[in-house]
Order: structure tokens, then C-alpha cells, then sequence
């Protein structure tokens, strides 16, 4: 008999989340009242029924700024969570099939990354790297990768004294197809939690860095609005509607996918 | 002469932190004819298990020598004695990769060393074990333990292999896939004049099936001779 599946309410919620988010990134030109690079003499509106969360200094309108940075703030945080994992998985697995002398070197390498500050590091490599999504990207996952490792690498530790690994090494099965053929398959659930996690993770360092200033420049992320938000002195002058819906729309987003990872892996 | 290992060890560091060792195997002689089967018998924790790895090229012994068809080989194995010399372990729950269907590990031997297959060939060679297509499109944890145990006996012997170490393969089943799996071993002895390595803690099953027996005590190994056996003395500043 099968079990019947549970349900398993916060993974629903984040999922549903996420899907939100996913769907406003790839239909933002459809769903966007004005184009958000367009400035106009209205500057500092309140919202109202043409712009419904009000206009910025420059006169562009916030809602669709902030439906366009969804997709910028999406696209970095999935990329560098992708490049953080597979970076992550493929350390776990070399250091935990070979062992010895390269698994001690991982393991260290892994040790000196997690050392050093995480924000530092980033923002020093963002500010020496050529300004762009792709150097973002390199920044947020040189440093995000450690996590995964660690926690992959002793849960591989464990796979590899199972019998149908050796079993494989036996039958003369090459390292490689071993690695990620069967080692792999069997921490699928792991690498993905790790993956939303890592995805939380990356949209969190975006906005910081973005918020700095020292985020993409010809497109705005949420950190970005907030950065103008916060360099027109939005709060002292109680722009809510101007600095409120970003640090939303950030939380939310990295909510979503805490929920799903955290939960995720739970459910096993 | 098809095996035949000259002082064979394993010794492991003690997992205390002491600098005391743990012996596995000790001086371990054993021949292994063309066709013959011969027993590995001992309590367990004797070291049987440990000897087994070491003959399959899966544990590295400390010292000595193994030969094979008296040339010798060593750790790890690579091409035609990785492919002629297989072990068939004790627990068929564990013996498949969980996340694939059985099909994926099932064309493995054929994908490793370039052997032409189909889903026909594959089938069929199922079928000798009483294993139906169906079987093949399942996780391992939806078949039974002596499905298992078939279905991994099957894939061993794709690689048409000359000697096979047992380890225990039927002390996890009931009588009727003992009897099942011991018989289609024994054919397959009789077919292709393959030698066994079995080792077993089982004593009736042992002397039923080998026509030679070694103890395992401790590590070390002495063949018996009408049920008793002799063993060397035990070494000395060495804990077991």
C-alpha cells in the first residue's frame, strides 16, 4: 500500500509565493502600468489611482519599478544560488568520494571561506569586478557555497559506507557515474532545500549590496529602490508608500523560499 | 590455481585513539581452485567478511599478495580481474541504488564494459530468475529480499565473472530463496566452471555447499581437516 501523502502547508504557501514572484518576473512588461525608466515632472506624487504607489523623485512610477526589479532581484538571487550549489554539491561529493588528501583540502578550503566575512568579501569583489549582473553574481556565490558543502559532504559521508555504493566500485562503475549518478539522486532532496535556501540567502545579500549602492545600474532591484528611497530621504519624510513595498517584496520573496527549503527537507 | 593469497593482512587503527591495533585478517593463505568452492567459516567479527573485501579488490590490505591465475594483482583492481572477480553481499535491501528503478542498475554491467544489450536480452536475462519486465520499472524498496537478491545475482552474472565471493547471500532470506539462489549458482558452476568463495556463518549450509572448508578465527585462517582445524599462535603486543 502507498501511504497517502501529507500535506505539507508550508512548502504550499512558499510555493505559491514563489510562484507569484516567478509569474510578475517573466510578465513584467505585461503587467506594468508605465515603463519604469521613463521620468516625468510629477515627482514626489502620493499614490493614487494613475500611480498607484505614488512617483519617485525623478517622477517614475514606483509600481512598476517594483514590478520590474522582481525580475532583476529573482534572476540574481536564482542564478547565484544555482552557481552556489552545484559548486557546493560538486566540492561534498569530491571531498567525500576520495577522501584523504583532497577531502582534508576541501574540507579546510571550506573552513578559511566560511572565515572570512561573507558581506565584506562580496562587496569588496563587487566594487573590483566589472559593475553587472554577471560579476553579482560571481560575488554573491564565491561566498555562499560553504553551507551546502559542509552539510552535503557529511550526509555523503554516510552514503558512502552503504553497500550498493561499494557494490558499484566493485563492478568497476566509473568514479564519476558513481558521483553523480548514485551518490547524487540520493541527496536530491538535501541539494534542493539547500538550493531554496541559498536562493533566500543570494536575494538577502542582493538587496544589502544594492542598498549600498553598489548593486546593477541600468536596471533597479528592490535594494536599489530602497538605496534611492533611502538616499532622497524617503523615511524622514515618511515616503511609506515609496520605502515599505521593496523591504516587502524582499521579505516575502525570502520567506517563500525559506519556507520551502526549511520545510522541504523536514517532510522526509 | 585461479586465487591464491600469500600472508594476506588488514590491520586497522583502533578506533579508540589508542595505539593499539585492531587485527582483520592475519597471514591469511588460501588457494581457490578452477571450479572449486571453498567455505569461509567463522563466528562473527572473525574476519571473514574483512578477507572477502580484500579477495574483491574493495579494501586494501595492509600487506601480502594476492594472485590471480598466479599473476598478482593489487588494489585497486582494474579491467579484466575488476570484471572477472565479483561479491555478492549479505543484505539485498542495500544492494540497488534506492533513488533509480532497477532497470538503471540493471544495464550498468552492460554500459561499464561495452556490452551490446536490449531490452530483449535484458528481459530474458531476468526471466532466468524468475523476474518479470515489470520488476525492472520499480524502486528496490518495492521488491522483496529474495527478489533483490535474484535481480543483483542476475546483474553479477552478466559479467560472466570466474571466481564470486559470497558473502552471505542467503543468510537474510527464507528457506525457498536460499534454496532458489543456492541452485542457480550451483548452475552456473556447473555451466561455466566458475569458482565460489563462500563465506557463512551457517554450518550445515556450509559443509552442504563447499568442498572445502577454512575457519576464520581472530583473523586467521587454517583449512580443516575432518572438522578440526589447527591454528598458528597468536602474535604477541597485538589486541584483537
Amino acid at each position: 500500500m502507498r501511504k497517502k501523502k501529507k500535506k505539507n502547508l508550508p512548502v504550499i504557501v512558499g510555493s505559491v509565493i514563489i510562484g507569484i514572484f516567478i509569474v510578475i518576473a517573466i510578465f513584467c512588461e505585461q503587467l506594468a502600468p508605465y515603463d519604469p525608466a521613463i521620468t516625468s515632472i510629477n515627482v514626489y506624487q502620493r499614490p493614487d489611482s494613475a500611480h498607484l504607489l505614488g512617483t519617485n523623485d525623478l517622477g517614475q512610477d514606483i509600481f512598476s519599478e517594483l514590478i520590474y526589479g522582481t525580475r532583476v532581484s529573482m534572476l540574481i538571487g536564482v542564478f547565484a544560488a544555482v552557481i552556489a550549489t552545484l559548486v557546493g554539491t560538486t566540492f561534498a561529493l569530491l571531498s567525500a568520494y576520495y577522501g584523504g588528501i583532497v577531502d582534508r583540502l576541501i574540507t579546510s578550503l571550506t573552513s578559511l571561506a566560511m572565515a572570512v566575512p561573507g558581506l565584506a568579501l562580496t562587496t569588496l569583489l563587487v566594487c573590483y569586478l566589472n559593475p553587472g549582473k554577471l560579476s553579482l553574481i560571481v560575488a554573491i556565490s564565491i561566498t555562499s557555497w560553504t553551507g551546502t558543502a559542509r552539510i552535503l559532504r557529511s550526509r555523503l559521508l554516510t552514503l558512502m559506507e552503504e553497500p550498493f555504493i561499494k557494490i558499484e566500485k566493485a563492478i568497476g562503475q566509473k568514479d564519476s557515474v558513481i558521483m553523480f549518478k548514485h551518490l547524487a539522486p540520493n541527496i536530491k532532496d538535501i541539494i534542493l532545500s539547500r538550493g531554496a535556501m541559498s536562493v533566500s540567502g543570494a536575494m538577502m545579500t542582493e538587496a544589502s549590496l544594492s542598498f549600498l549602492g553598489l548593486g546593477e545600474f541600468g536596471e533597479k532591484s528592490w535594494g536599489s529602490i530602497l538605496h534611492y528611497a533611502f538616499f532622497r530621504n524617503g523615511v524622514i519624510r515618511g515616503l511609506y508608500w515609496w520605502y515599505l513595498p521593496p523591504i516587502i517584496c524582499t521579505s516575502l520573496a525570502v520567506l517563500g523560499f525559506m519556507l520551502v527549503g526549511y520545510y522541504g527537507q523536514q517532510n522526509k | 590455481m585461479r586465487i591464491r593469497t600469500e600472508k594476506l593482512t588488514k590491520i586497522y587503527d583502533s578506533r579508540t585513539g589508542s595505539s593499539e591495533k585492531t587485527i582483520g585478517a592475519l597471514d591469511v593463505d588460501i588457494t581457490l581452485d578452477k571450479g572449486e568452492t571453498i567455505g569461509l567459516f567463522g563466528s562473527s567479527g572473525s574476519g571473514k567478511s574483512t578477507i572477502g573485501q580484500m579477495l574483491s579488490g574493495l579494501l586494501k590490505p595492509t600487506s601480502g599478495k594476492i594472485f590471480y591465475d598466479e599473476k598478482e594483482i593489487s588494489y585497486p583492481f582494474r579491467g579484466k580481474e575488476r570484471r572477472n572477480i565479483q561479491i555478492l553481499f549479505q543484505h539485498p535491501e542495500v544492494t540497488f541504488n534506492p533513488a533509480l528503478p532497477l532497470i538503471k542498475s540493471m544495464v550498468e554491467p552492460y554500459k561499464i564494459f561495452n556490452i551490446e544489450y536490449s531490452k530483449e536480452i535484458l528481459i530474458e536475462s531476468i526471466q532466468r530468475f524468475g523476474l518479470h519486465e515489470e520488476h525492472l520499472l520499480r524502486k528496490p524498496s518495492e521488491l522483496s529480499g529474495g527478489e533483490l537478491q535474484r535481480a543483483a545475482l542476475s546483474r553479477l552474472l552478466t559479467f560472466e565473472p570466474e571466481v564470486m565471493i559470497l558473502d552471505e547471500p542467503t543468510s537474510m532470506l527464507d528457506v525457498i530463496s536460499q534454496g532458489q539462489i543456492i541452485n542457480m549458482l550451483r548452475e552456473y558452476q556447473r555451466e561455466k566452471g566458475a569458482s565460489f568463495v563462500f563465506i557463512s556463518h551457517n554450518r550445515t549450509l556450509c559443509e552442504m555447499v563447499c568442498d572445502r572448508i577454512y575457519r576464520v578465527e581472530h583473523g586467521c585462517v587454517a583449512q580443516e581437516t575432518d572438522g578440526a582445524a589447527s591454528f598458528p599462535e597468536k602474535p604477541q603486543g597485538v589486541s584483537q
